[in-house]
């Protein structure tokens, strides 16, 4: 079981998955997975639900509070009648986990601070049969509101053993965890847990006022009531942040700062990985010199290929930083519900903010941030919109194309054309999610119903873990078929004539030529050649691998002494089609780039898209759309430029 | 419709109990979930610049659309 992770050696023979799996449950916003973090540490590993895309972690308590145990950790749920794809997934986890049976024993986790509120969530559990041990957060902020909860009353009350946690401090996480090594060392029946019906109005209201008198009587005021604590203090920066003036100029700062980020935080490093490549590369190639063909292989296809998955790597590293700040400080469910109107009115949610905002990094895990819309409609909506935003991968080919657009000027006009580029890029997505919600008719209830949480500081260890399974899923899914791909747009651009000596005789007479050749009366209303279709398809691995494929059609692999860039933009100013005319003109450009803005052009979001949606037909007809969108908006402008007289 | 006023027409600073629920089943059951049962004392805290309601419930706050406020009688 979980090949990676093994709990430390030699202590006990005995697999700590044979005793049971402990299930980590609780409403959204308790602190569940920062416990999780204490729990275990970094001996863990995020997994996806078999079947689905449900991600989830699990991993093995630290032996320090005895035998490890084997922990699964699960998405956010109010109770066991879920209302969404992640919410089922929770409960399921509960009842029958897809790969791990019926949970052992269940951790509720619920927040101190909002006892009457978690523990309806709790009742559920008990009543469905569960073996619950329940971990109070969030202890610290009740102390500081000069309160305090009798433990042993409680316990006696719902006849469980509790544990009172400061995610903070990790105080209070050995009294859980000797409660659940007595728990998991009584025998153990076979589960008879019992699946709920849902409950009559009647029902629920009886258990909201049950748990009201228990948390008043478990609940008691300690010393004087303090000036200030967490609510309070929440409520006085909330009456910036949410004000309705000063709201959004603060929502606008802060996404300008996040955006900012990429190029004052992220380009240097990209930069710096870059020349990393190159470097090696022209190493690879030199001390192979005397097998051309090996040379070439490795330097430029194996290499080249590895730093193209890894060049972004900076970039959506940070973004996912800021993202995950902003969601643990609190501010995100703000942001969320700023603009939950407007963009209910183009059917999507406040919750697909997070997922269109991760969507300028990668689209991968940003459409997987999409699950917790509850939503059907507004989470597809979501899931097709994702990839109109301007993903890292564009950067590069903004970069190209707007260099040799704007020669000479300026860089802030580059700038500028690029935070152009990136508003574009929502403009169009809301264009294209109001159209089709136009066309999509559903009688379904949407919902956002978004508790806000009190502010907190951010910890680091939770927000990098975030970070790193996030950027974790752009490397495991998208970097082999990026890495695969560019080694084929190698061969295909090398063979079968790779025995000559002048590179550009070897390429145009390669298998990708060929292609290009072939597909050039529909490149033509474009305004482009062959070898930009060349660059076009192998586009499909990732788009920045158009700029190292121009790189590699136009010549620019030996003498490169200067940045690839220069010598590409010098090389596609002197390019033309076989009369002469140029190839790259002011119309040729933009229609690129606004095919670049539109088209989806990455294998490995189709794949992913495919498994969010449940369906090939909605990943295909994605696939279809935005690409026909694009070409056609592409020759429009092209034409369209032209006939204005700009060619 | 009768005396019962819905939670969208209040003003921020209200506050009442909540008296009954209109509206679709499953905003009704998800609203109950988060702890809006009959009898509970809402309070409006504020409303975001699209008007969104921010309703605060046993010492939480959420926010609520105005189609899911006005499920809530007050």
């Amino acid at each position: 079981m979980s090949a990676g992770v093994k709990p430390t050696e030699n202590v006990s023979a005995m697999d700590p998955a044979a005793r049971g799996r402990v299930c980590l449950i609780g409403a959204p916003n308790s602190g569940k997975t920062t416990l999780f973090n204490w729990l275990t540490g970094l001996n863990y590993k995020p997994v996806n639900y078999p079947g689905s895309t449900v991600e989830s972690a699990e991993g093995f308590t630290s032996e320090r509070w005895g035998q490890a145990c084997f922990v699964t950790d699960a998405p956010g749920t109010y109770s066991l009648f879920p209302k969404s794809f992640e919410e089922g997934a929770a409960v399921d986890s509960l009842f029958q986990h897809p790969t791990h049976g019926p949970a052992r024993l269940v951790i509720a986790v619920a927040d101190v601070n909002q006892l009457s509120r978690h523990l309806y969530l709790v009742q559920q559990l008990i009543d469905a049969k569960f073996r619950v041990v329940l971990a109070l957060t969030n202890i610290d902020l009740l102390r500081e509101s000069g309160r305090d909860l009798n433990v042993e009353e409680l316990e006696k009350a719902l006849g469980l053993r509790v544990a009172l946690i400061n995610g903070q401090s990790g105080e209070g996480v050995d009294r859980l965890m000797s409660s659940v090594q007595a728990e998991l060392n009584q025998s153990f029946d076979a589960p008879a847990y019992q699946r709920p019906t849902s409950w009559s109005k009647e029902k629920c209201e009886t258990a909201f006022q049950d748990l009201l008198r228990l948390q008043q009587r478990v609940v008691f005021r300690r010393g004087a009531v303090p000036a200030s604590d967490a609510r309070l203090r929440s409520r006085r920066i909330d009456r910036v942040l949410m004000h309705p003036v000063w709201g959004l100029v603060f929502f606008v700062i802060f996404m300008s700062l996040i955006f900012t980020s990429i190029f004052w935080a992220a380009a240097p490093l990209m930069d710096a990985v870059d020349s990393a490549f190159g470097a090696l590369a022209s190493w690879a190639v030199d001390s192979l010199a005397s097998r051309p063909l090996l040379s070439d292989f490795v330097g430029n296809a194996v290499i080249g290929g590895l730093g193209s998955v890894l060049i972004f790597l900076p970039q959506i590293f940070i973004l996912f930083l800021g993202i995950s700040y902003l969601e643990d400080s609190g501010y995100m469910a703000r942001a969320a519900s700023l603009i939950d109107r407007p963009l209910s009115k183009l059917g999507l949610n406040g919750r697909s903010f997070v997922p269109l905002l991760s969507g300028y990094a990668c689209a991968i895990p940003a459409m997987m941030a999409a699950r917790t819309i509850s939503s059907k409609k507004e989470r597809f909506l979501t899931v097709f919109i994702v990839p109109l935003m301007s993903c890292s991968a564009r950067l590069p080919v903004y970069a190209l194309l707007l260099s040799f657009l704007l020669v000479g000027t300026s860089a802030w006009w580059g700038g500028l054309a690029l935070a152009f580029i990136y508003l574009g890029s929502l403009v169009v997505g809301a264009v294209a999610s109001g159209v089709a919600n136009k066309i999509l008719k559903t009688n379904e209830d949407s919902m956002f119903m978004l508790e806000l949480p009190v502010y907190r500081r951010p910890q680091l260890r939770t927000i990098l873990k975030q970070v790193l399974s996030k950027t974790r899923s752009y490397i495991v899914k998208a970097g082999p078929v990026i890495f695969v791909l560019s080694l084929f747009i190698w061969a295909a651009s090398t063979f079968p004539n790779y025995q000559a000596e002048d590179p550009t005789d070897r390429l145009t007479k390669s298998y990708a030529a060929e292609v290009g050749r072939m597909i050039e009366p529909v490149l033509e209303p474009m305004g482009v050649d062959w070898r930009v279709g060349v660059g076009l398809i192998s586009a499909f691995a990732a788009r920045e691998v158009f700029v190292s494929t121009l790189a590699v059609v136009f010549h620019i692999t030996e003498e490169n002494e200067e940045s690839l860039q220069a010598s590409l933009l010098q090389q596609m100013r002197q390019a033309t089609f076989p009369d002469g005319t140029a190839i790259f003109t002011v119309a040729s450009v933009v229609g690129l780039i606004l095919f670049f803005m539109i088209a989806l052009q990455c294998v490995a979001t189709v794949g992913v898209a495919r498994r969010e949606f449940g369906s090939w037909k909605w990943a295909l007809t994605q696939l279809v759309v935005l690409n026909l969108v694009a070409y056609i908006l592409a020759v429009v402008a092209v034409q369209g430029l032209r006939l204005v007289g700009i060619s | 419709m009768g005396v019962a006023e819905t939670l969208r027409d209040k003003k921020s600073g209200f506050e009442g109990p909540l008296v009954d629920f209109q509206g679709p089943v499953v905003l009704q059951s998800r609203l109950m979930e988060l702890g809006f049962v009959r009898g509970e004392v809402l309070r409006v805290e504020g409303c975001t610049p699209f008007h969104d309601v921010i309703v605060s419930v046993r010492g939480t706050e959420i926010c609520l659309r105005p189609q899911e406020a006005e499920c809530l009688l007050v």
